[in-house]
């Protein structure tokens, strides 16, 4: 049996900015009723699918079902401001491993593995916006990384128009190694080209191409309500600027209500799924920031906003 | 054809049922379905321990894992004096490269050199990893033959979930299963079945009866999330290398290091020696032979060494039990082809023999026997091991499986491993000690 980790937040000095997390569990967290998913429950359908189909436990209660999110919040400081109602804005979000692997907590869970900052350049003109991506991973000894310019319809879930894309990765303990690619890529008329050195690679696109970093944008604001704009928004996503991932779709998932350094927090949580992604979700807070993305082993956490 | 590069492609824990090609609709792998049909698809590939480092220590050394000593992941078992295929090749003319996943018990920079060690995490990671490969295909210069190694560790994350349950007592996050029902696969029709708990997962495993139903269907449509996002990674390289100046001169290698339970026995993961864990997706494509899937032959993940050798010219290391598996890739059907492939599980605990009908398995601590028609029960529902009608196939797959053993030189860890098992209650094994 794999031993269950040990609370060791006994352990852990106290941080300005954080909370305790023993605290946090016990007193900081309120799941309202106007979560989805308590919500949900209580149609009549769920409760015949769960008869039906549940032979084991029943499924976990919704406060154990966000754990892994409450526990990150203990270690997270919310940014101060806001994205400018106007004008360009600079987000910067930090990349963090998103696992609940047993064992020490020293480092702690959710280390930080690289930086992404989203760049948005002023309003749109003529109907296009557009976008600086600046994205560092470390992993293994090397950094790596890309920068891309793009440029995207002024939609509320902006569309991929053109861009171009700069991968570089270094070797930390070895600088002669590196190696780097460019790749151009445009959408037109259903058609997504994307061409490098490496050669041509061409897809025929359903649906609106967008990479997940221009759904950051198109839900700020954003309310977890089925009325919301962007609620049911279906796309192609081109995850990274260069890996193609088609039918993806948001919906919106609940409202979470938290207190997270005596702070009162409101979470409004969408959920995307599709091919090629394991389930998403984006949690705006009630200023309308998208704070947290959080994947299948992968999240980003907002650390700072400027205009630009 | 001068001669031709090598891609050895592999990807990590792989059910080959979840591939489009194959028959599955709940995924959409278009690049791994344009390789299978491309190439030469092996349906019986047999992996010789189905783990990670058992597995990739086997394709790059040629022996079986309790030759080279790495019977787990536990530790780092395996003998540092084994010799891998990475300096073989090296010696005869090619430039050995890796990238990416390798998990052998030694440094992979004493074989190959290594460009790039992607992440621990598939959905991290291998985005990075392939377009290394990109640009290692689009940048390479001269003439001089390649061996080039990349490792995407998808869907492989899945592995990760079960640690989720344990520490949190939610699956995938935020129990979201509840939310996305109508879009969950279903269950296979053995999930049910676990009637060999030593034999078919590992009895470790935190989630053994705590998920529901629909838990489990929640994994297998992360699952199939997950092989979308390898397949992507996949395609990328593939089209570098279509569109190179190497295209009609490399011969490229698809491969998994072993499947993944995918529900089925109550098992996620690997390890088990049912054929979702035995059983991986192996592809050769061949610019000059035609493709096909090869349905008729038993083949091992140890013949990868040796068909790699064949390719390059480069005599193969000495003392291993793979076969080139060219003359197959040819469309040849040599006479004295392999009747069965042997594999062993669970640390060394299981040993068993795989045949394109037949599977036998034994328990070496409490010497069990299991055995399986996979001709009509390929979900392995029935264990005939008692049947009458089965006993002259029994006999012969014991002998096969004694037989082998006896070949077998065994590696100081595996014979520490046997002394364990003795002490648990274990038979004594030909020259287990």
């Amino acid at each position: 049996m794999i031993p269950l980790p040990s609370d060791d937040s006994e352990a852990q000095p106290r941080q300005a900015g954080h909370i305790h997390r023993r605290d946090f569990l016990m007193n900081g967290i309120k799941v309202t009723a106007s979560l989805f998913v308590l919500d949900w429950m209580r149609v009549p359908a769920f409760a015949a699918r769960a008869g039906k189909l549940a032979t084991g436990p029943m499924p976990p209660k919704v406060d154990d079902s966000i754990g892994m999110l409450a526990d990150y919040m203990t270690r997270y400081t919310v940014p101060q401001g806001n994205f400018p109602a106007t004008g360009g804005w600079k987000a910067t979000y930090d990349l963090i491993g998103w696992i609940g692997e047993p064992g020490p907590h020293v480092p702690p869970h959710n280390p930080p593995v690289g930086q992404l900052v989203i760049t948005r350049k002023g309003d749109a003109s003529g109907g296009k916006i557009g976008y600086d991506i600046d994205y560092v991973i470390h992993m293994n000894g090397w950094d790596t990384g890309l920068k891309s310019t793009m440029e995207c319809s002024a939609d509320r879930l902006p569309r991929l128009l053109k861009w171009q894309t700069h991968y570089e990765n270094h070797s930390v303990n070895d600088p002669g190694r590196s190696w780097a690619l460019t790749e151009q890529g445009e959408c037109k008329e259903g058609v997504m080209e994307i061409v490098s050195k490496a050669g041509t690679r061409r897809f025929q696109t359903a649906l609106p191409v967008a990479p997940q970093w221009a759904v950051i944008d198109a839900l700020r604001g954003a309310k977890a309500d089925p009325a919301d704009p962007i609620a049911g928004a279906r796309y192609d996503m081109l995850h990274n600027l260069t890996s193609y991932r088609p039918g993806q779709t948001i919906k919106p998932c609940g409202v979470l209500d938290m207190t997270i350094g005596g702070q009162p927090y409101q979470f409004h949580g969408f959920i995307q799924t599709g091919h090629g992604n394991e389930p998403t979700h984006f949690w705006v807070d009630s200023a309308g920031r998208p704070l947290l993305t959080t994947g299948g082993l992968r999240a980003s956490a907002l650390t700072s906003i400027q205009a630009a | 054809m001068n001669r031709p590069n090598i891609i050895f492609l592999h990807i990590d824990q792989q059910n080959p049922r979840a591939i489009g090609a194959n028959g599955c609709r709940d995924v959409s792998t278009p690049n791994m379905d344009h390789l299978i049909g491309r190439g030469v698809a092996f349906e019986h590939c047999t992996i010789a321990n189905p783990v990670c480092m058992p597995s990739r220590s086997s394709w790059y050394t040629g022996l079986m894992s309790e030759e080279h000593g790495q019977l787990d992941n536990n530790k780092p078992d395996m003998e540092p004096t084994v010799a891998d295929i990475g300096p073989l090749m090296r010696s005869g003319g090619y430039d050995p490269v890796f990238m990416g996943k390798w998990h052998v018990a030694k440094p992979v920079e004493q074989s190959f050199d290594a460009l790039f060690k992607g992440h621990g995490h598939g959905e991290i990671g291998d985005a990075e990893t392939a377009r290394a490969a990109e640009a290692f295909i689009a940048n390479r210069e001269g003439d001089k033959p390649f061996f080039l190694n990349i490792g995407l560790l998808n869907p492989h994350d899945c592995c990760m979930w079960g640690y989720d349950f344990v520490r949190f007592g939610s699956l995938g996050k935020y129990s979201l299963a509840e939310s996305m029902i109508d879009q969950l696969p279903q269950l296979p029709p053995n999930h049910r079945l676990n009637s060999h708990p030593t034999m078919t997962a590992d009895p470790a495993d935190p989630t053994r009866g705590k998920w529901t139903d629909v838990d489990w269907r929640y994994y297998m449509y992360c699952y199939y999330r997950q092989v979308e996002m390898v397949d992507a990674e996949v395609g990328r390289i593939v089209s570098a290398l279509e569109n190179s100046r190497f295209a009609d001169n490399t011969i490229l290698i698809f491969a998994s290091d072993h499947g993944d339970g995918l529900a089925q026995h109550y098992h996620y993961g690997k390890g088990s020696p049912l054929d979702p864990s035995l059983i991986a997706p192996l592809v050769f494509v061949d610019p000059g032979a035609k493709s096909h899937k090869n349905k008729s032959h038993i083949v091992s993940s140890i013949d990868v060494t040796a068909t790699i050798c064949d390719y390059a010219g480069v005599d193969p290391l000495p003392g291993r039990h793979g076969m080139s598996l060219r003359p197959l890739v040819e469309g040849q059907s040599p006479a004295d082809w392999r009747k069965f492939a042997p594999a062993s599980a669970l640390s060394g605990r299981n040993r068993l023999i795989r045949t394109t009908d037949y599977k036998l398995i034994n328990d070496r601590i409490n010497n069990e026997y299991v055995m399986y028609d996979l001709a009509k029960d390929p979900w392995e529902m029935k264990d005939v091991v008692a049947d009458p009608s089965y006993a002259s196939t029994l006999k012969q797959l014991k002998d096969w499986m004694d037989t082998t053993e006896s070949s077998y030189h065994y590696a100081p860890a595996t014979i520490k491993r046997f002394e364990k098992f003795q002490k648990q209650g274990g038979q004594e094994r030909p020259g287990a000690v």
